[in-house]
């Protein structure tokens, strides 16, 4: 089983988590952007990443494979209503991807633009992510306070705690980076969900150290940096 | 407790359209609750997720036109049992979403929603032209080669509802958008029209 994405979380790491979880070997294949715009892309038979290559074929799309993997493994609920709960909000942490991706993570990690150069649009940009953030945050405490149940769904681990875990430590307040120039806590208001985040953090804690990525971000960051150095010289 | 079905979206195909097929192909009462433009930005944060379709159904609020899609066709026969095909469902509808979403987000919304002039827009069209190509040699692939009268195994399923839905609206079918690009997006995908036209 081999996976093939980038070199930092987003949509790969809840696959990672499934994986790992299940204590299923596979490798990672990792990508540089460059080459990936340079021609790579056409490789991939919807010419988007992650791509997981399994029994001699390629699956592709993030929630589809971890649906196919839930399936196999125990992580996506038998129940329709249950499921439906997963998939719904599955697609609303996508949407979060979306929202913060397309309006600042593009401009100020990929682009390594810095706060003074992103900060004329900031305001927009940081209200309309803010609301879709909290927005659906709000929803998620609604829920598990009315559920009170022990995972994201239910009181099993299921995909959508992989996907939530990623999402939210990469694309809230939770995630140092954006917490520079948000200055704002998104789960002041959502103990439970808070409280979920970190159970899931200490249940992770071991696979989080062998999938080695936690900062990625980082490293990522640092290699613009140089790539742009060096370019200059 | 009011148990009618309701969909509520705007008034246009988009994302609510799949689920009008299903629920019209199920022959399932509902009720459509369109939200206009004007409005929107009033009652936006009164549904879950801030977005459209929402399904109201036994008394709740159902968000995510796919999550929506799944459950509806699990309980009406339109989402396959069998674990790869249910794989290529989902796969194919999350394929047809990006088709969707390059070109609302290239095209639409500039041309319809935010009334920009020509200039502005037109050159996206090359690269939504590509991509739509791409998605269409994916589909017409997998139908050549599989055989089958549908996208997925041969009975119906949701992703059909949301490929009749998209090609509809977001290729040359749709004749206001053949007004700007003056071409044939299905000339090379003999299969796929026939499928659209049946």
């Amino acid at each position: 089983i081999k996976l093939h994405y980038f070199a930092y979380r987003s949509r790969g790491h809840p696959i990672k988590l499934l994986l790992k979880n299940a204590k299923v070997p596979y490798e990672d294949v990792l990508l540089e952007f460059p080459d990936w715009m340079k021609g790579k892309k056409a490789e991939y038979e919807f010419g988007v990443l992650p791509v997981l290559e399994m029994e001699g074929k390629q699956f592709s799309q993030t929630r589809a494979i971890l649906r196919l993997l839930g399936r196999k493994y125990g992580y996506y609920p038998k129940d329709e209503l249950q499921a439906y709960e997963v998939d719904c909000l599955m697609d609303a942490f996508d949407d979060w991807l979306h929202t913060v991706a397309y309006k600042y993570f593009i401009d100020r990690i990929f682009q390594g633009k810095t706060k003074e150069e992103v900060e004329p649009n900031f305001p927009l940009v940081i209200d309309t992510i803010n609301k879709i953030i909290q927005n659906s945050i709000a929803s998620l405490e609604g829920r598990l306070t009315n559920s009170g149940s022990k995972y994201l769904v239910g009181n099993s681990l299921t995909i959508g705690d992989f996907m939530f875990h990623t999402f939210a430590g990469s694309f809230t307040s939770l995630n140092t980076i954006f917490n520079e120039d948000w200055n704002c806590d998104n789960f002041d208001k959502a103990p439970k969900t808070k409280a979920l985040y970190e159970r899931l953090t200490e249940e992770f804690q071991g696979i989080l150290e062998e999938i080695g990525l936690k900062d990625a971000i980082i490293q990522y960051q640092i290699k613009q940096t140089v790539l742009k150095i060096l370019m200059k010289q | 407790k009011d148990m009618s079905i309701k969909l509520h979206y705007f008034p246009l195909r988009g994302r609510g359209h799949p689920i009008r097929l299903l629920l019209k192909h199920a022959k399932v009462a509902y009720e459509e609750v369109i939200v206009v433009f004007p409005d929107w930005f009033k009652v936006k944060w009164e549904y879950e997720f801030g977005v459209l379709p929402v399904l109201e159904m036994e008394g709740k609020q159902f968000s995510q036109m796919r999550a929506i899609l799944r459950l509806l066709g699990k309980r009406h026969g339109y989402y396959p049992a069998d674990e790869m095909e249910a794989y290529e469902v989902d796969c194919l509808m999350d394929a047809m979403d990006d088709w969707l979403m390059s070109v609302a987000m290239k095209y639409v919304v500039p041309k319809q929603f935010l009334k920009k002039p020509k200039e502005e827009w037109e050159k996206s069209l090359p690269a939504i032209n590509d991509s739509i190509n791409k998605m269409l040699t994916n589909l017409e692939g997998r139908m050549t080669k599989s055989g089958s009268k549908y996208l997925v195994g041969d009975k119906i399923t949701i992703a059909d509802f949301v490929f009749l839905t998209y090609a509809g609206s977001y290729t040359s079918l749709n004749p206001v958008f053949n007004a700007d690009w003056n071409f044939d997006n299905f000339k090379d995908f003999p299969k796929l029209k026939e499928f659209y036209d049946r």
